[in-house]
C-alpha cells in the first residue's frame, strides 16, 4: 500500500514526459546516454529539486544534501548505460540519490543496527520535549534534528513511502529494527513539534 | 501542528514538498565532475593520439592499404560532402574503417567488433558535426567531439596492437 502510495505521489510530482523543448524524456535520456551533456543538463535542471529534497531530508544538513546530489548526479551520468527508460529517469536518479546518502550514512547505520537491537533502550533514549516557543519548528526542520537512522527510517517510510522490508534491504536493518526506530521517530517527532 | 498520533504524523509528512531546489546552482560542479572523468578516462588514449595518424599511415603501407583502391568508400561521401569539414570526415572515416578492413590476421568476430564500434562513433561524431553547424561555438560540444576523435585513435590504436601481437607471435 505504501509503494502504491508512492508512486501515485511521484506519478504526480514528476515532469511530464513531452517537458524537454519538444522531445520526450526517453529521447533526452537517449542524447544523454550518447554522451550528450547538453540533454543531462535538461534532466538534471527537470529533477534537481527532487533529489535534492530527499537528499536534504536524509542527510539532515544542506552541505551534505548538496554533496550527496551533485554525487548522484556523477554516478547516474556514469550508469546512463544501465537506464533503460523502464521507470521514469526521475525515479531512477531518486533511487540513486537515496543510496548515494545511505552510504555516507553507512557506518552510523551499521551502529544504529547494533544499538537498536533492544528497543526499549531506544525508547528510553527519546529526549524529553522542550516547551519553550522557539522549539515550535516545522516538520523539515525536527527531521534533520533527529539520531541518523531514526531520520532515515522515517523519511523512507513516512516521506517516500517505502515498506519496512525496503527499507532493511536498502539499510542493512533488521525489519525489526526499522520498525523501531520507526517508533522512536515519531515519538520525538511528536514531542517536538506539539510542545 | 497537530501531529497527535502516527497518522495524523504520517499524513503531515506525506503532505511535505517534493520539490526542494538547492541554494545555489550544482551543475557547474557536475559538470566539472563529469568532464574531469571524461579527461581522466582518455588521458592515457592522449599520448596514443598524438601519433595516432603518423601510425595508421604507416600502417596504410604496412598492409598495402594503398594498392588496394583505398577510395572506393569514400568517393561517392565525398562526392555528397556538402563543405569541406565534411569532406575530411568522411574521407577520414572511410580511411579508419579501410584500416580496420585490411588489417590481416584479424579473428572475424574481432573485426566485427571493432567496426560496429567505429561505426558507432563516427555516427556520433557526425551528429556533432552537424550540431557545431548550428552552434558553432559550444564549448560542450567542441569537448564531446575531442573525446570521439580520442575514442577513435585509441580503438585503432588497439587494432593496430592486436595486429602486431599477432605478427610477432606468427614470427616466432
Amino acid at each position: 500500500m505504501h509503494q502504491r502510495d508512492m508512486e501515485s505521489a511521484l506519478a504526480m510530482q514528476m515532469p511530464t514526459r513531452n517537458s524537454f523543448d519538444g522531445s520526450d524524456e526517453n529521447t533526452v535520456a537517449a542524447r544523454a546516454r550518447d554522451g550528450d551533456m547538453a540533454a543531462f543538463e535538461q534532466l538534471y535542471r527537470r529533477y534537481v529539486g527532487r533529489v535534492h529534497a530527499v537528499c536534504l531530508r536524509l542527510a539532515g544538513n544542506r552541505t551534505l544534501a548538496e554533496e550527496c546530489t551533485q554525487d548522484a548526479f556523477v554516478r547516474a551520468w556514469e550508469s546512463l548505460a544501465k537506464f533503460r527508460g523502464d521507470s521514469s529517469f526521475g525515479t531512477w536518479v531518486h533511487r540513486i540519490a537515496v543510496n548515494t546518502v545511505l552510504e555516507r550514512h553507512r557506518t552510523q547505520l551499521r551502529q544504529a543496527a547494533w544499538i537498536s537491537s533492544k528497543d526499549d533502550d531506544i525508547l528510553e533514549s527519546v529526549p524529553a520535549a522542550d516547551s519553550g516557543p522557539e522549539h515550535a519548528m516545522d516538520l523539515d526542520q525536527c527531521i534533520a534534528e533527529l539520531p541518523a537512522a531514526a531520520r532515515t527510517v522515517f523519511v523512507l517510510f513516512d516521506v517516500e513511502g517505502h515498506t519496512h522490508e525496503e527499507i532493511a534491504e536498502m539499510t542493512g536493518l533488521a525489519v525489526g529494527t526499522s520498525k523501531a526506530h520507526l517508533h522512536r521517530a515519531r515519538r520525538m517527532l511528536r514531542a517536538r513539534l506539539e510542545s | 501542528m497537530n501531529v497527535g498520533n502516527d497518522e495524523s504524523l504520517r499524513k503531515a509528512a506525506e503532505r511535505l514538498p517534493r520539490d526542494i531546489a538547492p541554494d545555489r546552482d550544482l551543475w557547474p560542479g557536475i559538470a566539472a565532475r563529469i568532464g574531469s572523468k571524461r579527461r581522466s578516462h582518455s588521458l592515457w588514449a592522449y599520448g596514443v593520439a598524438a601519433s595516432l595518424f603518423v601510425a595508421v599511415g604507416a600502417a596504410s603501407v604496412w598492409f598495402g592499404l594503398a594498392r588496394q583502391a583505398p577510395g572506393a568508400g569514400a568517393a561517392p561521401q565525398l562526392a555528397a560532402a556538402p563543405s569541406p569539414e565534411a569532406a575530411y570526415f568522411a574521407q577520414r572515416a572511410a580511411f579508419a574503417e579501410n584500416t580496420v578492413q585490411n588489417t590481416p590476421n584479424l579473428a572475424p568476430a574481432t573485426r566485427e567488433v571493432i567496426l560496429k564500434n567505429l561505426r558507432v562513433i563516427e555516427g556520433s561524431m557526425q551528429q556533432i558535426e552537424q550540431a557545431l553547424e548550428q552552434d558553432p561555438n559550444n564549448p560542450r560540444l567542441r569537448a564531446l567531439l575531442y573525446d570521439l576523435y580520442q575514442n577513435e585513435a585509441r580503438l585503432l590504436a588497439a587494432t593496430q596492437q592486436i595486429q602486431a601481437q599477432t605478427t610477432q607471435r606468427n614470427d616466432l
